[in-house]
């Protein structure tokens, strides 16, 4: 059966900011059951706790999802990157010297604990 | 296998000789599993790249090929190691541990401070048989440690 929403009036506005809605709607002809309210993109978000054939649209979940799906990954996903680092420790561990040589070259350097601790504090 | 949590302020003794070093090469040299914090890896670099671009009069200082050998041997080190990432359970668990902390008169002085122990703390959650490897000069947060764990969880290298 089809079924055309035709919005007959408007209650709430706007006029509430605490309020998410934002309209109800009524259907033109009366239907034999509640219609299935599942919509794929999961953005439209409808209500129906009392079925009298009314059905409220909430806008606030909607532009709250947009505003989420509109950020980039890199800022969202703490794990933005992990190829690259890891990409970057492979390339650098390839010419490691040995922990020996590594000494020979902070042996005149203070001590590094120190040095990343004074950092650490100075933070 | 025995697991290891090395605090920044005690893994960076493995490149210069040191109070501790000695341990830590055991640590590296033994059949060990070694987990360390993704922030880790900004705190030793920092310190490293300090020394190149920015030593100051006291430190001296290192030329650019001696920088890229320290990098080189870091990164091979934690290519052996397990890394911790620093995830936003551990941002919201942080307060608590910080809160639960100076309760007990324990002070964590510093955010990396905080951020080490927080992850140590839901990473024995995880392994319960983890130690803690925190560097002598680090007393506060050893002090903090001991708020959660056990005195005999927590180590403290020395020569």
């Amino acid at each position: 059966m089809e079924t055309a929403l035709k919005p007959t009036y408007f209650t709430n506005f706007l006029t509430d900011s605490s309020s998410a809605m934002a309209g109800e709607f009524t259907f033109e002809h009366e239907l034999p059951q509640e219609p299935n309210l599942t919509i794929p993109n999961d953005r439209l978000k409808l209500f129906s706790d009392r079925w009298n054939g009314l059905i409220s649209i909430y806008f606030e979940n909607w532009l709250e999802q947009d505003n989420v799906s509109t950020l980039p990954n890199r800022l969202t996903n703490p794990l933005f990157g992990r190829d690259m680092l890891n990409t970057w420790i492979a390339d650098k561990a390839k010419n490691a010297p040995t922990i020996e040589r590594v000494r020979e070259i902070t042996a005149k350097l203070p001590s590094l604990t120190k040095l990343l601790l004074d950092d650490r504090n100075n933070e | 296998m025995p697991k290891y949590f090395l605090e920044s302020s005690a893994f960076i003794k493995r490149y210069r000789p040191e109070d501790g070093s000695i341990f830590i090469d055991r640590l590296f040299e033994g059949e060990h599993t070694l987990f360390y914090l993704n922030l880790a890896i900004l705190e030793v670099r920092k310190v490293i790249f300090r020394l190149w671009k920015n030593p100051l009069e006291q430190d001296g200082q290192i030329t650019e090929e001696e920088y890229s050998n320290l990098e080189s041997r870091f990164a091979a080190d934690i290519q052996k190691m397990i890394r911790v990432e620093f995830s936003e359970e551990m941002i919201k668990k942080s307060l608590e541990f910080l809160k639960t902390a100076s309760e007990n008169n324990a002070w964590i002085k510093t955010s990396f401070d905080l951020a080490q122990l927080t992850a140590y703390l839901i990473a024995k959650e995880e392994n319960n048989d983890l130690f803690f490897v925190c560097a002598d000069e680090c007393s506060h947060l050893i002090k903090a440690a001991k708020v959660f764990v056990n005195d005999s969880d927590i180590i403290i290298p020395a020569n």
